[in-house]
């Protein structure tokens, strides 16, 4: 390896091949299901882990924790050292 | 050139920062903060540089020291985490530099801090040191609304609320400026419009191009590097006496203001990003 990952560290090596564009229009390529109504949450091929999407029938904010194969959990509640 | 992106939550920036460096051909590991475990006595890394976009300021900071000390060059450093990350050491430095900044007391006891806001004047702005997107920001208009603040803040706070960061109220009519600085350039710059007191587009304040004049260029530098330099975006406001430095923030978000300014900011930081790698 060229570089030496921490311990626990999620580390996705990107291959720039494989990287799609973000310009490029998202299609729906999947679906998830919501963990607090169950129902079908739609997933773009442009999704990423770690990303904050919105359920579209309860509304309630969900984290992409994995796109293959999708899944969500609900997502954290901001904290007070949150920000830019 | 290996390059590790450090990050958590993944907003529109992270997404647009992912799909440059992808353009750009460049290969990067994500370090995902929530999962790290540093084993602070390991001091060999192999990154080239490391992109800091943590959503905790903590995690930021700590991350980036650990890092910093082992050599890795970051993208910002511990130096202008540490202090954009932190109002009274963001003015402080602005200070030092002889850059125009509102007015600021601080104070640690409630009683102390009614001093400051009365020898200030009404109305003032309180903040809390540690904070972004305009949170918890209040602004005072008298005495009452001073005293009973101060009481919900001594009462309710955490202890960073202890520390009374009270900053003379600039009337913006309106409006403030954001400027983006990549290393030595001022890249571009938005106005920030709202009704309210509070601009920040994150409360809704609205973004349009605003034209990088050579002063809003040279002030916008020098208050980056009055911090420690890198990529930052400054809060500014514009005052009968000329440009006044609000704020310095060094996690910056821009998803506003890309299409605003017809700048592709991700690219500039991507740029940069490889600039630093290759020292």
């Amino acid at each position: 390896m060229l570089f030496s990952p921490p311990i626990g560290a999620i580390l996705v090596r990107e291959n720039p091949k494989e990287g799609l564009p973000l310009s490029v229009t998202a299609e729906v390529t999947t679906m998830a299901l919501c963990t607090e109504c169950e129902a079908e949450v739609p997933l773009e091929s442009t999704t990423e882990v770690g990303e904050i999407i919105q359920c579209p029938d309860c509304g309630m904010d969900l984290e992409v924790v994995s796109v293959h194969p999708p899944e969500l959990a609900p997502a954290p509640e901001e904290e007070e050292d949150w920000g830019e | 050139m290996n390059i590790g992106i450090l990050c958590s939550l993944i907003r529109k920036e992270e997404k647009l920062l992912f799909d440059e460096f992808r353009r750009q051909g460049l290969e990067f590991a994500r370090i995902d903060d929530r999962e790290l475990v540093l084993d602070l006595h390991r001091r060999r890394w192999d990154f080239d540089v490391v992109l800091e976009r943590c959503i905790n300021h903590s995690r930021a900071l700590h991350t980036l020291k650990y890092l910093n000390d082992c050599g890795v060059r970051t993208v910002n450093t511990y130096e202008v985490a540490s202090t954009c990350g932190d109002k009274l050491l963001t003015t402080l430095a602005l200070i030092r530099d002889g850059i125009p900044t509102p007015k600021v007391y601080v104070a640690y006891t409630p009683e102390s801090a009614l001093q400051a806001i009365e020898t200030l004047g009404y109305p003032v702005v309180l903040k809390p040191a540690v904070g972004s997107w305009g949170r918890l920001l209040s602004k005072v208009n008298d005495r009452d609304a001073a005293e009973a603040l101060l009481e919900h803040k001594e009462t309710l706070g955490s202890y960073h609320h202890s520390t009374y960061y009270i900053q003379e109220y600039v009337e913006k009519r309106g409006r403030d400026i954001r400027s983006f600085v990549v290393g030595d350039e001022t890249i571009c710059a938005i106005y920030r419009t709202s009704p309210h007191w509070i601009t920040n587009t994150a409360r809704g304040g609205i973004a349009t191009d605003c034209p990088v004049t050579p002063e809003l260029n040279e002030l916008s530098v020098r208050a980056a590097k009055a911090v420690g330099g890198g990529v930052v975006a400054i809060d500014i406001f514009e005052t009968p006496d000329g440009l006044s430095v609000n704020e310095v923030n060094y996690t910056m978000e821009f998803r506003n203001s890309i299409d605003t300014t017809g700048v592709n900011i991700p690219a500039k930081v991507v740029d940069y990003v490889r600039e630093v790698g290759r020292h």
